[in-house]
């Protein structure tokens, strides 16, 4: 993106002035991060206005009223806006107990967290402001830091109600993520990328290459994802952080005007990245239920339509199919979304002993228990609905799950020295092994994975034995 | 423009971040509120995975946050809980504290900086520095290759003598875990509520120890049992290991035919198994009758299936049960409560 800004927008304005800039000129890159976070700011901003809106209907919905109605017209959809200029004119009080610079700065860090693990989220294929190859390790760090902000905020404000929200807090989310940590590893297992990009790509095809459908294993270890997802992010019914019956609003109580909106952005941001997560780990990204732009189109019309991986030209139906690969990523996440908030409304909150017991008791056991059966599944390579349409590659390969890891062995130096191209492995026969991954036989681009191959592909593919 | 246009905007980025990590450790030290201490070192570390990211390295820098950071905010949580009783308090720190700080420190900083300028390469800039690319981030196959027992990079080593060895860190990575595992569950067990049902706790308070008495018959069949069988298991596993012993079998029964190897070991662990079975029974626990009757039968089908024949099997059968169900017939019957009653 900054070559390109450099190359096509900065050297046509020196052209003004009678200079010329390089591809690598600072500017461009400045610009490309500019453009990046500009764009991610509002993934998360006007994301948090629309699900506050979304959470209202919703809500209303459920308790069987209409939600707002009047603001902005039909159906309210300026409500939350005015909400925004309500709390901006709302004065910023620090209280006479509070450690002041701590206070002030909590809600950045929690949001600084959220937003920092959208540098790592793709939003179609290889469109991620940072791709990554340790995304999925990255995004589950990142989130954690988020609570900082919580605890600081608890701490710093100097009341006992926020000093709880933030304990229960603490506790709560340092107990999630070994679950969510189970529950991430299996997808990453049966692909054997943690990049994001080639998770999701890796599902291209019918909906029935969706890694959710690849082993019952799988299947259910989701729904532990979703659960352990809800109550990392801190939503009822595990919002004990904000037990607003018992603790007035928890870490927020002493908060007003904008630096609580900040929370609430972070919320928000959390609850469509951890949807987002789900959907390309289990549900497959950016990929429709039909491959309409990577098979239905080229079909009929002759031309190629979606991007390859790793492609970085630029095409007008590449764009198309790209932007048609975001409505769709964004659509499977604001549906997880909007589930959480049905689950907000529905369900009454745990207390904090059943919020630990529901982690301890069943959600670990379940993710270990549901890890082990992927893996036996894997090994035994039993069908199940993925190989019912079995996504084929434009050359006829088999969809390639797990090729990174499946099928590298070392090979004696001799042999290495003799295979001559490093990112072309060699063809192998077809495979007696249940797991069916051979790979690719022509050119690297047809392959998703081949850009993500260990550098020293002096390992080679070996027949299965 | 071009000034700007001249600067390396890596290093200015390497610079970024590196002041943050040392000024925020600065600040560390020079906090006395030990909640603002840790967020302080927090930033550091943070700065510190940065730089890991600006080194094309994403695994360790991710890991910098998970671990680091994540560990930090252990700290924090106990730093919250600690001194959530009494607001802010702030560390007072003696003059001695300050002096052997600065010992310890100092000498640490002299060790590392004495260290980074030992190394040659690090005091000069490359000669090739255009021709260097930064890394492209794709670490983390390598990584868990050599988790997983194949070191790749190795691989790239130009010296043959040191491309020797390409096993990886598969053993002390499942050490590493078993031990964190074990750590995680002793933590667990000790940090659990100690909570004993009511009506448990009164029973134990209440009721007087038990006096338990073991006839004489059933103490003697007990210890003579263990006897027999630690010299049972003395003879076979001496029949295994030591020609002597072997031979002299030999002329006491030329006849006997040779079995396979793989039976005395087996046939002299379950001997000693029975040694700590009787012993589980003496000590009044009913459960190890069940495996008295449960090891004869095994070896037995050992025996039998060894080459010797089932007639031997038969034979080592009823001589091995005799005993056992005397034993048992000893402890369920005579004066009430029998012995068996009196077993937990």
């Amino acid at each position: 993106v900054a070559q390109f800004f450099n190359e096509s927008l900065l050297n046509w304005l020196a052209g003004w002035f009678g200079s010329s800039v390089g591809p690598n000129f600072w500017l461009g890159y400045v610009l490309a991060a500019a453009v990046h976070i500009i764009l991610l700011i509002h993934v998360v901003a006007v994301g948090a206005l629309i699900f506050i809106w979304l959470e209202r209907k919703v809500a209303g919905r459920i308790q069987d009223r209409l939600g707002p109605t009047r603001v902005g017209g039909k159906f309210g959809w300026l409500q939350t806006l005015a909400d925004g200029i309500k709390l901006i004119a709302k004065e910023d009080i620090t209280p006479k107990d509070a450690d002041p610079l701590l206070f002030k700065l909590a809600p950045y860090v929690s949001f600084a967290a959220s937003f920092a693990a959208y540098m790592a989220l793709p939003f179609a294929n290889g469109w991620a402001a940072q791709e990554i190859n340790v995304a999925v390790f990255f995004i589950i760090a990142v989130l954690g830091v988020e609570i900082f902000g919580v605890i600081l905020a608890g701490y710093a404000s100097g009341s006992k109600w926020s000093l709880f929200g933030a304990m229960r807090e603490a506790a709560q989310v340092v107990s999630y993520e070994v679950p969510i940590g189970l529950c991430v590893v299996v997808p990453v297992l049966i692909v054997g990328s943690m990049n994001l990009v080639t998770i999701g790509q890796a599902q291209a095809g019918w909906l029935t290459n969706w890694l959710i459908f690849h082993d019952p294993a799988t299947f259910l270890i989701f729904f532990v994802y979703f659960t352990c997802a809800v109550a990392s992010v801190n939503r009822a019914p595990f919002d004990l952080a904000e037990a607003e019956s018992e603790l007035v609003a928890g870490f927020h109580t002493e908060y007003s005007g904008l630096r609580w909106s900040f929370f609430f952005m972070a919320e928000y941001g959390s609850m469509f990245l951890v949807s987002g997560l789900a959907a390309i780990l289990f549900y497959g990204g950016w990929n429709g239920p039909v491959p309409i732009f990577s098979e239905i189109l080229p079909a009929i019309t002759g031309w190629r339509w979606a991007y390859e991986q790793g492609e970085t030209g630029w095409r007008v139906l590449g764009y198309i199919s790209q932007l048609a690969g975001v409505v769709n990523f964004i659509l499977k996440a604001v549906v997880f979304v909007t589930v959480m908030m049905w689950v907000r409304w529905t369900l009454p909150r745990l207390r904090i002993d059943q919020v630990m017991t529901t982690c301890l008791k069943y959600c670990v056991p379940l993710a270990a228990i549901f890890f082990v059966g992927a893996i036996a599944w894997k090994l035994l390579g039993i069908p199940f609905i993925n190989d019912i349409i079995p996504h084929r590659l434009p050359d006829g390969s088999p969809q390639l799950l797990a090729d990174v890891r499946e099928n590298w062995v070392l090979v004696p130096e001799p042999v290495a020295a003799a295979t001559p191209a490093t990112e072309e492995p060699k063809p192998a026969p077809a495979p007696t092994h249940p797991t069916p991954a051979p790979p690719p036989t022509t050119t690297t681009h047809h392959s998703p994975l081949t850009t993500h191959r260990p550098p020293a592909a002096r390992l080679a593919q070996e027949a299965a034995p | 423009m071009i000034l700007l246009a001249a600067l390396n905007w890596h290093s200015i980025t390497f610079v970024f971040f590196a002041l943050v990590a040392c000024g925020f450790a600065v600040a560390v030290v020079a906090t006395s509120n030990i909640v603002r201490m840790a967020f302080y070192l927090t930033l550091s570390l943070g700065a510190v995975s940065g730089l890991f990211f600006l080194a094309g390295a994403p695994f360790v820098g991710a890991m910098q946050l998970m671990i680091y950071v994540g560990g930090t905010l252990v700290l924090l949580i106990f730093g919250v809980m600690l001194t959530a009783q009494a607001r802010f308090i702030s560390m007072e720190t003696s003059g001695g504290e300050w002096v052997m700080a600065a010992v310890l420190g100092a000498t640490l900083l002299g060790l590392l900086v004495m260290t980074g300028y030992s190394v040659q390469s690090w005091r000069q800039p490359r000669k090739d520095l255009a021709a260097v690319t930064l890394a492209d981030g794709q670490t983390s196959t390598p990584i868990g290759m050599a988790l997983t027992g194949i070191r790749v990079d190795k691989l790239d080593e130009p010296d043959a003598s040191r491309r020797a060895g390409m096993s990886g860190y598969l053993f002390p990575f499942v050490i590493i875990s078993m031990h964190l595992l074990v750590v995680l569950i002793g933590a667990g067990y000790m940090a659990r509520t100690k909570r004993f049902g009511g009506a448990a706790l009164e029973r134990v308070a209440v009721t007087e120890p038990r006096v338990r008495r073991r006839s004489f018959a059933v103490s003697g069949g007990l210890i003579s049992g263990i006897i027999a069988n630690l010299v049972l298991a003395a003879l076979t596993f001496g029949y295994w290991l030591s020609p002597e012993v072997k031979a002299w079998f030999g002329r006491l029964n030329a006849s006997l035919p040779a079995a396979a190897d793989w039976l005395y070991p087996l046939l002299g662990g379950l001997f000693l198994a029975n040694v700590l079975l009787l012993a589980v029974v003496y000590l009044w626990q009913s459960w190890a009758a069940i495996g008295l009757v449960a090891v004869p039968l095994f070896q037995a089908a050992a025996i039998g299936n060894s080459g010797l024949g089932g007639t031997a099997a038969i034979v080592f059968l009823v001589l091995m049960l005799a005993p056992v169900l005397l034993l048992i017939a000893l402890l369920t019957t005579g004066r009430r409560p029998t012995m068996w009653e009196q077993m937990d």
